[in-house]
């Protein structure tokens, strides 16, 4: 049991590193420095402690660093081990497949999870030192949810990269990711109103879809809204956990079934 | 052969020569007859003839901020933005405080609730069986109608206010609404001033930013310009064309009372009662019912002479 944990342990390390060696993490940080200092320095009409329009584009900045490093991070996990035959010597030695999977999971996820505190550190000290406030529950929700968000798109990312090429793998999880943050909430309505067959179409989303917009607390961080009932967050983590199994589950079967 | 070593740069040099003497022809074309004109600022540069669209979105971002960031209340509103009804109501009050309540609750500190009805639980209505998610995005999703109320949450909207004047200067509610917030709201009336004389230099011919104008000098004690102020907004009032929407044009032309109301009792408080008189008797002209043109007839006629005005 040791040796599976270090096994999984050092897949996942590996992960890490990678990120952190190829610097598109810096990169989306000296962007994000880059268009909130001039923001943050700024006083509308000479009126201070105005923080709202800046917690929403800190917020947003965040939203999508984190989806495009989640999801690039994830997405070469599998092919170029596959394209560089490295993925040979990895199964002869005794590692399983579902082994492998568990660590690149594990490995991207906490890649792009320490990406994401890394952002959200940065929004707190933005907010912190415009406001004052420094950190809250709703803004500890939001982190949590968002981390519960990167769980789902990771495993969306890595059955993709099992099935597709990696151009297509990004760019189909990509329009998925968006596509749900945008509209998730609005396929309900969509199904009552719109006609045959797009009704069936958006409920069947509705239904089967990964509701990635439960995952983003964005509304209530930067407008002042109380915290989300412990009840309600624990559902919508629980939501997390088993679309995520679900989603490993088939890349698991996926990778079982691949011919290496 | 390396006596001809310019040969291979040649064509280059050609090229570039060409290409110079182009650039300098264009250049001195007269602006229409150039095939793409040039954009006044970087905004224009960057949206083009989106801009008014970009510019509205983040006007309407504003009217979102001021409901606490829930869409469907500032829907509930009659004639557009909220934020825009209630700047009007005040501004075109003719010196008369409105109550801003429309009988909702408004946010105080901080802002709470998530239903309409009662602040708790998820929204009523709607199909249940139909969207088995509905319960946990009516929790996650605050609904309540609120309003920002207090200094510290109101300036909140003023950046979104600022941004849509700069992409679309040619919209006159950011500066509408934006100097009746500073003003009004915040305590701020020098950058509400100096924001409505900025929608005047790029829509001179509005006549309403001039008459917002004219109240905030007015507000601020200085009669004497505010008067010319609301002679300059007279002086730029034009009757809409019959094409125009109902509703707008009786709004466009209560504002052509409410310039005559204020120009009626500036002059009759300086003294000078014919002036008065000849404008209630403009304003029932065109709106023989209208209340208080002849209320303040009646005032001016009466013996002893008009009171001063608060």
């Amino acid at each position: 049991m040791g040796g599976l944990g270090q096994r999984i342990r050092s897949l996942a390390w590996l992960s890490v590193l990678e990120l952190y060696r190829r610097k598109d993490l810096y990169v989306a940080l000296v962007l994000t420095a880059v268009v909130l200092v001039p923001l943050s320095a700024y006083n509308v009409f000479g009126v201070t402690g105005v923080v709202r329009h800046l917690r929403e584009v800190s917020l947003l900045l965040v939203w999508l660093f984190s989806i495009l490093v989640g999801i690039s991070v994830a997405g070469r996990q599998f092919p170029p081990e596959l394209e560089n035959r490295t993925i040979y010597p990895l199964l002869a030695k005794p590692v399983r497949r579902w082994e492998l999977l568990l660590g690149k999971f594990l490995g991207a996820l906490l890649a792009s999870g320490s990406a994401l505190l890394l952002f959200y550190l940065g929004f707190v000290v933005v907010a912190g030192l415009k406001q004052g406030i420094w950190l809250d529950a709703v803004t500890v929700q939001a982190f949590l949810l968002h981390l519960a968000f990167l769980l789902v798109v990771t495993a969306l990312a890595l059955l993709g990269s099992l099935l597709l090429t990696p151009a297509a793998n990004v760019t189909l999880c990509g329009l998925v990711t968006a596509g749900m943050l945008l509209f998730g909430g609005q396929l309900a309505g969509l199904a009552r109103e719109a006609a045959f067959p797009a009704n069936c179409l958006a409920w069947l989303l509705n239904l089967a879809g990964p509701h990635l917009d439960f995952f983003d607390l964005r509304q209530r961080v930067v407008h002042g809204w109380e915290p989300l009932p412990l009840g309600v967050l624990a559902a919508v983590l629980l939501y997390a956990l088993c679309y995520t199994g679900l989603l490993l589950g088939g890349a698991a079967w996926l990778l079982h079934r691949k011919k290496i | 052969m390396g006596r001809r070593w310019w040969l291979p740069a040649l064509p280059f040099l050609l090229l570039a020569a060409a290409g110079a003497g182009l650039a300098l022809r264009l250049s001195a074309l007269p602006a229409a007859a150039r095939p793409q004109q040039g954009a006044d600022d970087l905004v224009g540069l960057l949206f083009g003839n989106a801009r008014q669209a970009v510019g509205a979105m983040l006007y309407q971002r504003a009217d979102l901020y001021y409901h606490g960031g829930v869409a469907a209340a500032a829907a509930e509103h009659e004639h557009g933005a909220a934020l825009t009804a209630d700047a009007r109501a005040d501004v075109g009050a003719a010196g008369h405080d409105h109550d801003h309540d429309h009988d909702h609750d408004h946010c105080h500190d901080h802002c709470h609730g998530h239903g309409h009805e009662s602040g708790h639980g998820p929204v009523a209505g709607g199909r249940w069986g139909w969207n088995p998610w509905q319960g946990i995005q009516a929790w996650l999703r605050p609904a309540a109608h609120i309003h920002l109320a207090g200094k510290r949450l109101e300036k909140e909207v003023l950046p979104w206010l600022w941004a849509a004047a700069k992409v679309d200067p040619r919209n006159p509610d950011p500066y509408l609404v934006g100097a009746y917030w500073l003003a009004r709201r915040l305590q701020r009336p020098e950058e509400g001033l100096q924001l409505i004389e900025e929608g005047i230099r790029n829509l001179p011919a509005e006549p309403e930013l001039e008459f917002v104008r004219a109240e905030l000098l007015l507000r601020a004690s200085r009669p004497a310009v505010a008067r010319q102020g609301f002679e300059r907004a007279l002086a730029k009032w034009r009757p809409l064309p019959a094409s125009a929407d109902a509703a707008a044009r009786a709004d466009h032309g209560q504002l052509r009372s409410r310039i005559l109301l204020y120009l009626g009792r500036l002059a009759a408080d300086a003294g000078d009662l014919a002036a008065a008189r000849a404008a209630y008797r403009q304003i029932l002209a065109h709106d023989p019912g209208h209340a208080g043109a002849r209320q303040h007839l009646r005032e001016l006629d009466a013996v002893p002479p008009f009171p001063a005005s608060p």
